[in-house]
């Protein structure tokens, strides 16, 4: 009965969990199980958990008893935590996150800690410190980052949910390359608290699944103001499954002229073309729309996200947790502990914040990148008056091979082109799976939409994934 | 202290922004990034080409002002998991080497 549980929906269990025809157990054992078998091909995982007893559920638990991976830079207390990395080993957060509180609330319960780039900084999974995740599709291929542990549990049925982090597209990116459901939320949507920073002013925690029925659900449990967190918003949470409707007819899609250009990968562009399609049939209006500031986003972000890294990662000096490395004094402590602990990523994008923030750079840099990033926002909110939803690929090519990129940092970075910009404007962003390309691989569609509207977002994707299957399929190896 | 703006050398300014930052880099690393990170600060310089004068710069995307709380004492009952992260501890504080004077 329960041996082709991951092909159900998280709700779907949770219902059946309901009806008593299935134990909270049984599932959990099902996923661990998964889990544990796909784990050495894949190395999907930091951790597995063992399943913790659940506390009084709530009155408004549609997903209680689902099994969730969490991606390894979220607080869950008494679970080490390492953000990828080697300098925070052995660390053990003495609380929970908010999401994770929540989650708990809700009756969920970890799987999983998914494996990331070291501290977020990566569009491949390939900066851990456990080595990279392998794409679900193609082991030859990166799966995408950050989250490239969580999109590959939810790829390959390890856990029928994921959370993940997503700075400059470390959710909807590792989302397209690995054929799932990923979303940002709009900036101070979901509290920060708990998450480790990295970017404090574009960090938000999101969804991976399959369906987007369980994505609403998920970001209804997530969201929601957060005293803890002092850039969580004040707007109330609506119940996000309202919005599913199969239902477009008139809705506004802006196709902005910036994101397909040269560079684009043939395959990706006829997917999205297919989608384009798709949504005039079902009576859209389609237009184009300016962006014009897109060619400076990832400078911009380079910037402003290095220096807040720069800073967040300060604190990670061997004196109150993690991995320290003896000195005599402490200002030798602090740098034998960093350069022995953080990798070569880590390390490029704190000396390339601190250059940004030094004395005589600030001005040129630091505040320059702030003011660019007003001239992009702007783009969105003049786009925003003619169109309620924006059209863009996910990502410019396929999963690329392992260590394509590793050795031309700037190559990777111009992999986030078409995902940075939602963060740098703090827009909500989805990515949908919308097809493969000639070699098997996904390709994923992005709608960005106008702040706090996830529910446009919501109804397209249920509209579209009503009369397509993309995100039904699992890799060969499963079938 | 010399100043960033005298450096022409990239290997220099990684290895002045390194100690800011204070981290040690192995030469081989500093051999690494020194032109990556020139690469890098090249691509970000064409901002340079926008004129922002009369541009206001975007701290906090959501607009939120001095978000305050009451400052109402609450107890803190984490603080034996605080304490046992520590990497080296004496009861419970956690022991240092001295600044450097």
């Amino acid at each position: 009965m329960t041996s082709n549980l991951h092909t159900f929906k998280a709700l779907d269990i949770a219902e059946k969990i309901r009806g008593n025809k299935l134990t909270s157990e049984e599932v959990f054992s099902h996923f661990a199980q998964r889990s544990r078998s796909f784990q050495p091909k894949h190395n999907i995982f930091v951790a597995l958990c063992a399943q913790a007893v659940q506390r009084t559920q709530s009155a408004r638990n549609i997903l209680a008893g689902v099994p969730i991976a969490i991606k390894d830079n979220i607080c869950i207390e008494g679970q080490e935590i390492t953000c990828g990395s080697r300098i925070l080993k052995g660390y053990v957060p003495a609380y929970d996150a908010t999401v994770i509180r929540k989650l708990k609330e809700n009756g969920l319960s970890i799987v999983g800690v998914t494996n990331m780039d070291e501290f977020a900084f990566g569009s491949s999974t390939e900066t851990s410190c456990y080595g990279p995740t392998l794409n679900p599709w193609d082991r030859t291929r990166v799966p995408g980052g950050s989250s490239g542990g969580s999109a590959t549990a939810v790829a390959l049925g390890c856990a029928p949910i994921a959370l993940g982090s997503d700075t400059g597209g470390s959710i909807r990116q590792p989302a397209s390359f690995c054929g799932v459901v990923g979303m940002k939320p709009t900036y101070g949507r979901v509290s920060r608290y708990g998450l480790v920073a990295f970017g404090s002013s574009l960090d938000q925690i999101g969804p991976f699944s399959r369906s987007i029925e369980d994505c609403a659900a998920l970001l209804t449990v997530i969201s929601g103001h957060d005293p803890l967190d002092s850039t969580s918003a004040l707007e109330p949470v609506p119940d996000f499954s309202s919005f599913l409707r199969d239902d477009i007819r008139g809705l506004r899609v802006g196709l902005p002229k910036e994101y397909f250009m040269a560079g684009l990968h043939p395959q990706v562009l006829a997917r999205i073309q297919d989608v384009i399609t798709f949504l005039r049939d079902k009576g859209a209006i389609i237009q184009e729309v300016s962006l014009p500031h897109t060619p400076y986003a990832v400078a911009v972000y380079y910037i402003i996200g290095t220096a807040e890294a720069s800073s967040n990662l300060a604190r990670f000096e061997g004196v109150k947790y993690g991995a320290r490395v003896r000195a005599d004094n402490l200002i030798e402590q602090y740098k034998k502990t960093r350069g022995a602990g953080f990798g070569k990523e880590a390390k490029r994008r704190i000396l390339l914040g601190t250059y940004s923030l030094s004395s005589g750079y600030y001005d040129a840099y630091y505040m320059k990148g702030l003011k660019v990033r007003t001239l992009i926002k702007n783009d969105f909110d003049k786009a925003f008056n003619d169109v309620d939803v924006i059209l863009t690929p996910t990502a410019p090519t396929p999963a690329f091979r392992l260590k394509e990129k590793v050795d031309d940092p700037l190559s990777m970075y111009l992999s986030d082109i078409y995902t940075i910009s939602a963060n740098l404007a703090g827009l909500p962003a989805v990515s949908l799976p919308c097809g493969f390309s000639d070699e098997q691989m996904p390709i994923g569609v992005q709608f960005i939409g106008k702040q706090f509207d996830e529910g446009t977002l919501l109804r397209v994707g249920y509209t579209y994934q009503k009369a397509t299957d993309w995100h039904t399929r699992f890799p060969a190896e499963i079938a | 202290m010399v100043s960033l703006y005298a450096m022409k050398d990239y290997r220099e300014i990684v290895h002045y922004v390194a100690n800011l930052a204070r981290i040690e880099l192995t030469a081989e690393e500093e051999e690494l990034f020194a032109p990556q990170f020139q690469k890098i600060i090249g691509y970000i310089d064409t901002l340079n080409t926008l004129d922002t004068i009369d541009i206001d710069p975007t701290f906090n995307i959501i607009a939120l002002k001095n978000v305050l709380r009451e400052d109402i004492p609450q107890k803190n009952e984490a603080y034996q998991k605080i304490i046992s992260n520590f990497p080296q501890k004496d009861g419970n504080y956690c022991v240092v080497p001295k600044v450097i004077d």
